[in-house]
């Protein structure tokens, strides 16, 4: 799982049939500073989370079925918590 | 799963007999705002997506789990057409997912504030 914030929403009409009730984040991974890392990917939100929010994002099939209580299918990102605070040390260590 | 651009088309007659009948597609990756990323790639096309279309697609395990037949080897698939992406971007160093510690509370820019209910209010 990683830290990653919300940065908006994605919206698609024609879609995979196992997407076709989600909802679709668009989610990019944060540094213990807070900073973005990377570049967004889409991920289905589990948790009813917004844009903005600091979330857990798991990126694996099978874990990603279990969450979403149905068959292994097409999905493997999903937001999986919404976090309230953290604590970080240095980073990057020198 | 990540967005990427459709950029062409591959046909393939000679190939694995799981492939029979699938549309196979040339991708280039892109971010958000559809700037390229990375390097092309060949995905299985689910959804019709022509070339020049902003499109997503998965990769991985979940790719062959997304065709109708589960047992074969694709490892990226496309599973949407982009119709719009609301990207607030929020480039800017968010004080809001400092360590807790550091974090000075509540000050005004409320777009991580870590409150539940104010998370719940801000959306409509």
């Amino acid at each position: 799982m990683i830290v990653a914030r919300v940065t908006g929403e994605v919206v698609a009409t024609v879609k995979h049939g196992d997407l076709s009730t989600a909802k679709l984040l668009l989610v990019r991974p944060v540094s213990p500073k807070g900073e973005l890392l990377g570049r967004a990917v889409i991920a289905v939100d589990a948790v009813d989370a917004g844009v903005g929010d600091v979330v857990l994002v798991l990126d694996e099939g099978n874990a990603a079925a279990q969450v979403l209580n149905r068959p292994r299918g097409a999905i493997r990102t999903v937001v999986v918590g919404v976090i309230d605070a953290w604590e970080a040390g240095e980073w990057p260590r020198v | 799963m990540h967005f990427a651009r459709v950029i062409g088309t591959v046909v393939c007659t000679e190939k694995v007999s799981a492939f029979r009948a699938q549309r196979m597609l040339l991708l280039e990756p892109v971010d958000s705002q559809q700037q390229p990323v990375g390097r092309p790639l060949v995905a299985i096309d689910l959804v019709s997506a022509a070339p020049g279309q902003h499109v997503f697609y998965v990769r991985g395990r979940e790719a062959a789990n997304a065709l109708s037949d589960p047992d074969n080897p694709a490892d990226a698939a496309i599973v949407g057409i982009v119709d719009e992406v609301r990207d607030q971007g929020f480039d800017d160093p968010t004080p809001a997912l400092a360590p807790r510690s550091t974090t000075v509370p509540s000050s005004g820019s409320g777009a991580a504030a870590p409150a539940g209910p104010a998370k719940r209010s801000r959306r409509s």
